[in-house]
């Protein structure tokens, strides 16, 4: 393999795939990144057997091949290159290549190329695509209610279903929910249903740019992404998604529209003052007017918020990162906040056409 | 080059290590046994009284029924289909959606802070 080509096009293909690299892993190999030069074209691949990413970037290519790098090494490298022209060399026989830039050059020893655990894309059962702004934001939207605790993998992911023309992604640990609807065109099916874990698309909302269209295809057990240059695969989460519209509360007794940005700062000053790992805030409606608070040994906080208020006046509390959570992604100047009963949860949604809810439910405090 | 000895040494403490951990999971399967155990006496426990409480009204018996569900959510356990029986963290959507929509039979019941 023998190639040239411009710093910041390698480096930026390197930081797309290096999310991919695990950090701790078994195969040395693994922490490497391939390196394929075909054409008018590099070919990077990492993967952690569980997400792959493959990245392209122009390069003037004198002789194709492959090879091996360690990542860490070869983004650092890179990273601290004066603004030249990078000539790259690889060592079939010592897996090594040979990086030069001006009058300077470096060697990295690598790993055999073949030893590359190489992507493996079936045929895909569905295909379609849609804006990367628009997956983007409602994947965003989502994310966050995802559980982190891998004994219960289902939790960790996001239901992608398919009813006719509408996509539903949904997310949830137990403690919120986050829903979102997507209409697209045409018809792509009905109860269909796959779960994509959340890291996998932690890491592709960061990839996705706003102008891209993205392509998906599923198959029985994986799932993959497709933009220009780059291009993501993943394992799909077995298993059953709970029957999620159960929780969906109906009638509310009380909704309040309120500024979404006045609510947000609101709240993470009055989570200042909280205890550490239990940030409670508490709120009261009253006429048109929320009040929320906190109180500690610390201190106390107390915010007066104009709404505008339709049924019961009502008093709880939230979580107040869990609130922000769902606060930072609402993509809503003012956002409506329902609630049905003490012990139901509330129901936070957007005031535009976007169809998109959150459920997170209100902490019971003693004598509730 | 590492002598023998050490390369024994090592060996050594690296069993000893690993049998720390063989002992941890053997602590940790006979807590989950225990729980396993005390769980289903419970169940039993709550499906006797319901049927033995009285053969005739269905009323009552959904009445008890949804109590002892409420019992065992406020006892910090899932009630719910997806992880019944399993110590819980926090209140659970599901599992409030599930005694809400038994709730009617004994409505007024409430359930404890937890």
């Amino acid at each position: 393999m023998k190639f040239t080509c411009i710093k910041e096009e390698i480096l930026n293909a390197l930081l797309v795939v290096q999310r991919a690299v695990p950090s701790k892993n078994p195969l040395p190999i693994l922490t490497g990144i391939k390196f394929k030069a075909e054409g008018d074209k590099v070919f990077l691949t990492a993967t952690d057997l569980e997400i792959g990413i493959r990245c392209s970037f122009p390069a003037e290519v004198i002789e194709d091949g492959e090879s091996v790098i360690p990542a860490k090494l070869i983004i650092e490298l890179i990273r601290s290159l004066p603004d030249l022209p990078v000539f790259i060399e690889s060592d079939p026989f010592t897996n090594s290549v040979e990086i030069k830039y001006g009058q300077s050059k470096a060697k990295i020893n690598g790993y055999p190329a073949d030893e590359f655990p190489d992507f493996v894309l079936t045929s895909g059962d569905l295909h379609f695509n849609m804006p990367g702004d628009v997956l983007a934001e409602a994947l965003r939207q989502v994310i966050f209610a995802t559980a982190a605790d891998e004994n219960r993998p289902v939790f960790t992911g996001v239901l992608l279903e398919i009813e006719e023309s509408c996509i539903h992604l949904v997310a949830t640990d137990t403690h919120r929910l986050a829903w979102r609807k997507i209409l697209m065109e045409t018809s792509l099916g009905s109860n269909i249903k796959f779960i994509i874990p959340g890291k996998t698309l932690n890491e592709l909302v960061k990839i996705i740019g706003p102008e891209q269209k993205v392509d998906l295809t599923f198959t029985e057990n994986q799932v993959l992404f497709n933009t220009d240059n780059t291009l993501v695969i993943s394992r799909l989460i077995g298993g059953e998604f709970p029957k999620y519209k159960m929780v969906v509360p109906g009638e509310c007794i009380s909704k309040i529209r309120i500024n979404t940005s006045e609510l947000q700062d609101a709240t993470k000053r009055a989570a200042l003052l909280t205890n550490e790992g239990a940030p409670i805030v508490k709120m009261q409606i009253t006429d048109d007017t929320l009040i929320v608070t906190s109180h500690t040994e610390a201190g106390h906080v107390h915010e007066e918020l104009k709404t505008s208020r339709d049924g019961e006046q009502l008093q709880f509390a939230f979580n107040a990162r869990y609130l922000n959570d769902i606060l930072k992604v609402i993509g809503s100047e003012e956002s409506y906040i329902e609630f049905t009963g003490p012990l139901s949860p509330g129901i936070i949604k957007p005031v535009s056409d976007v169809e998109y809810i959150s459920l997170l439910l209100p902490v019971r405090l003693r004598g509730d | 080059m590492q002598s023998i000895y050490k390369l024994a040494r090592d060996m050594e403490a690296k069993l000893h290590a690993l049998l720390f951990e063989v002992k941890e999971l053997k602590n940790k399967a006979q807590n989950l046994d225990e729980e396993n155990a005390r769980l289903r006496k419970e169940l039993a426990d709550i499906y006797r009284e319901g049927f033995a409480g009285d053969a005739g009204s269905v009323d009552v018996t959904t009445h008890k029924g949804f109590i002892n569900l409420l019992g065992l959510y406020d006892q910090d356990f899932h009630i719910c289909n997806l992880y019944f029986g399993r110590k819980r963290a926090g209140d659970c959507l599901f599992c409030l959606a599930f005694l809400k929509k038994e709730q009617e039979p004994a409505a007024g019941q409430e359930i404890r802070g937890g």
